[in-house]
């Protein structure tokens, strides 16, 4: 008996539209299209999620550049409330750590 | 970092604790600074970007949520999505949609106590096994943030192929990094 492949070929296409949308890599309206297939598709929800922590690892690959050292004092200033921040500068907090 | 430690991390940023601020500078600092240099090329601008992105941290620390994955992921994703929109002149998001992150289970870090530069050099190998049209998709999408309209055009190559080539090289790749338990189980 020959194999029923009916729709196999769009459903190709939607597995290829989760990979687009995980990246971001698709419009508005396949945005759409590929969330209301992830309505009723359990293989292609499991599928996002795998893609989907891929899609986050892949930055990794550039490895580890270390940033300026005054990028850290400026973060922690800048996260303080103003009348806190005479008291940060004297408690040391903004030099530069480890990362 | 492991995962107990990420995840005590994120409550004490949720509950505005500067010393969180800094610790998770300290441990995701220069991921976040070498995918925004990777993404514009620019170290002013990458710092920029390294300077909203924690920020952003800091100040929706409660809106941070670690079912949807580690606090690293969420650091290195918002850095990310802050420089593509930085490379594309754009105030509307860029990069991965949030509500697509990895929701894998955040209490279990599949890179353990694994060194930076050992994820990184096994994710390169990753990419090197791709194939070169699935490698250079892949790249676009994630460091240029190219549709895959937009790699078809640059590379000229058929829109539908750059879609399948995009879900291969994801696949393949997640396949890789699992093998060697740097992704969560499938």
């Amino acid at each position: 008996m020959r194999p029923d492949l009916t729709g196999v070929g769009s459903y190709l296409e939607l597995k290829n539209l989760v990979a687009a949308l995980v990246l971001g890599a698709c419009d508005e309206g396949e945005r759409a299209l590929a969330r209301a297939h992830l309505e009723s598709c359990r293989t292609c929800v499991e599928l996002t999620r795998r893609l989907a922590e891929t899609v986050e690892v892949v930055p990794i690959a550039v490895g580890g550049v270390r940033p300026p050292a005054n990028l850290r004092g400026r973060i922690l200033y800048a996260s303080w409330p103003q009348p806190s921040r005479a008291a940060m500068i004297q408690s040391g907090a903004l030099e530069t750590g480890s990362g | 970092m492991e995962a107990d430690n990420h995840l005590a991390l994120a409550e004490a940023l949720a509950a505005g604790d500067v010393n969180a601020l800094s610790r998770a500078y300290d441990a995701y600092g220069i991921h976040a600074y070498s995918v925004a240099l990777r993404v514009l090329g620019d170290p002013a601008r990458a710092e920029d970007v390294v300077f909203a992105c924690f920020l952003e941290l800091w100040n929706g620390a409660g809106r941070y949520d670690a079912r949807r994955g580690s606090l690293r992921s969420h650091v290195i994703r918002t850095a990310r999505n802050l420089a593509l929109a930085r490379l594309r002149g754009s105030r509307s998001p860029s990069g991965t949609p949030a509500e697509f992150t990895a929701n894998g289970d955040s209490s279990v870090d599949p890179w353990g106590d694994s060194a930076l530069v050992d994820v990184s050099r096994a994710v390169r190998d990753g990419l090197a096994d791709l194939s070169l049209e699935q490698r250079e998709a892949l790249e676009l999408a994630c460091f240029r943030g190219y549709s895959y309209r937009e790699i078809a055009e640059a590379t000229q190559a058929p829109a539908a192929g750059v879609k399948n080539a995009l879900r291969i090289a994801l696949e393949k790749l997640h396949s890789f990094l699992q093998v060697r338990g740097l992704v969560h189980e499938a």
